[in-house]
């Protein structure tokens, strides 16, 4: 379960980087709204992150 | 006219949401309706068939892509970009938003439609609310904060959505008394020994019904801990709507076969514990009862475990009370409980309300000023009217109230002030010092000390008076007397 937990602690980080370097490079585009959406679907599964209730 | 409503909550939502779909159907004759879910509540598609088209999105799959190691976030990725090519082919003429989460307002942002309604972000940036009935469910239905309107009321209006009350309970013939015995929620569970008593009890006092329990296939190992293989059923959801179109009382926490009975017409008796707020999410039926468990902490926040050492909430409705309560209503005979806070459901004029059974607090008086404030920014004369005419049900519960009625006859014929029935009636004055604090921003304070004074004046105008010739008025003998 930790290492679940650390994983998509590890998968959050990478997408925040991601979705900041294209916002950085393409301001807002479909694209980095897609990647905030996944953004979302991997907070709902770390402890205390949930967005969804 | 093809219309596409974002349901992506828990499975209760999503059968709530066919009262949306019901009122659209009659709002925008002839038109198609999509729901968007998530796909494991598929199951719920029979149950809803005002709903022409059902689109689903992969969350479990996705949230699986994105943990596993060996897979790649791109799949992830093209996952959601499918889902936005599927919706877009369909060229909607509307979409509503029915949830209020981050994915849904972002999922907004990326369809596309003639007009969209609901909560959403435009360009990355949260878009301007459309209406007052949208801040207040923003505001309000987001974390732990009390509501003055069910869930179905605020959405349906901050939607724009044609609203209709619903029906009322059927009354029905002794065959069957069901019980709902756990909820996916812990902190909403009342316990299973304890309804195993409750069921024992109700099986000696009414032979002429079969007792049955009721939970979930994946709850079926837990149940078999108290009760035996013969004791209850584990059906799917198109089997309990059946069971529930024949039963003549559900007793239940708040959970989704609440809202199946409601629909079905079966009359329910609801356990409201840990995060379950009866104003909020109460059954969406009329005749309802509720019966909420009492604690400092209750209602709790919805994403958080209970933190009590015990489950207060839970400890504070014995058996003998619930039992007390469904005897009461199955026999038609007065309910005397004092314990615990009892609530009917039932219409205040045109808003859905719940009605303390042992309280008096005029909690109508506030649902309605508050309407008139979220279905139009300014108080006109027209408000005042519409408000006159709804304090009739506030002056229903008054009237009961020997000793108010005693002051306002006072007050009319200038024997006392105004100050003076506010403190002798504490309910009067905190539920306008609440007003004044929840109020914030949306209101003056000058508007609203001018919506008591017609409230007081409208319930003065009606009223007989009584001439006699005392000079000590009525009502400070009564207080002399108390």
């Amino acid at each position: 379960m930790e290492t679940q937990d650390q994983n998509l602690k590890n998968i959050l980080l990478r997408l925040e980087k991601i979705t900041e370097e294209v916002v950085k490079t393409q301001g807002y585009t479909t694209e980095t709204e897609t990647l905030k959406m996944l953004l979302e679907l991997a907070r709902e599964q770390v402890t205390n992150e949930n967005s969804g209730s | 006219m093809k219309i596409l409503l974002l349901s992506l909550l828990r499975l209760g939502d999503i059968l709530n949401h066919r009262e949306l779909a019901r009122n659209l159907k009659i709002q925008y004759p002839g038109c198609e309706i999509h729901f968007l879910i998530y796909r494991q509540f598929q199951s719920v598609e029979k149950l809803l068939p005002e709903v022409n088209k059902w689109i689903y999105l992969d969350r479990k799959e996705i949230q699986s892509i994105l943990v596993e190691r060996s897979e790649s976030p791109l799949k992830a990725y093209q996952k959601i970009t499918g889902l936005m090519k599927t919706v877009s082919g369909q060229q909607y003429d509307l979409i509503l938003n029915a949830t209020h989460n981050r994915l849904s307002v972002r999922l907004m942002d990326l369809l596309q439609a003639n007009e969209k309604r609901g909560v959403a972000f435009e360009k990355g940036q949260k878009a301007n609310d459309q209406n007052h009935w949208q801040t207040y469910l923003n505001e309000n239905f987001s974390e732990v904060r009390g509501s003055r309107f069910h869930y179905l009321e605020v959405l349906q209006k901050s939607l724009e959505i044609s609203f209709r009350l619903p029906k009322q309970a059927e009354k029905r013939a002794p065959h069957l008394i069901l019980i709902q015995l756990l909820t996916s929620d812990r902190k909403k569970n009342w316990g299973l020994k304890k309804f195993f008593a409750l069921k024992k009890k109700l099986e000696a006092e009414f032979p002429n019904d079969r007792i049955l329990g009721i939970c979930s296939p994946q709850e079926k190992a837990e149940v078999e801990k108290v009760f035996t293989w013969n004791e209850f059923l584990t059906p799917n959801l198109e089997e309990a709507a059946q069971l529930l179109k024949e039963a003549r009382l559900l007793i239940t926490g708040d959970t989704s076969i609440q809202h199946l009975a409601a629909h079905q017409g079966c009359p329910v008796v609801s356990l409201f514990l840990g995060s379950a707020d009866p104003v909020k999410t109460a059954p969406w039926q009329l005749g309802a009862w509720v019966i909420q468990g009492q604690a400092e902490c209750a209602p709790c926040s919805h994403s958080q475990a209970c933190h009590q050492a015990s489950h207060l909430c839970a400890d504070s409705l014995s058996v003998e009370t619930v039992f007390s309560l469904v005897d009461g209503i199955l026999k038609e005979k007065e309910i005397c409980i004092s314990k615990s806070k009892i609530f009917r459901t039932s219409q205040q004029q045109n808003s859905f309300s719940l009605v303390p059974l042992n309280e008096s607090f005029p909690s109508a008086l506030e649902q309605t000023v508050w309407s008139v404030y979220l279905n139009g920014s300014r108080i006109s004369q027209d408000d005042i009217q519409h408000l006159r005419a709804q304090e009739t049900q506030v002056k229903k519960i008054w009237r009961e109230n020997e000793r108010f009625k005693l002051a306002l006859e006072d007050y009319q014929k200038g024997q006392i002030e105004l100050s003076q029935i506010e403190a002798w009636f504490p309910f009067w004055k905190d539920s306008f010092t609440r007003l004044k604090r929840d109020l914030r921003g949306w209101v003056e304070l000058q508007e609203l000390n001018s919506i008591r004074t017609e409230i007081l004046k409208a319930l003065m105008v009606e009223r007989e008076f009584s001439q006699n010739g005392n000079t000590r008025s009525k009502s400070e003998k009564h207080f002399a007397q108390a």
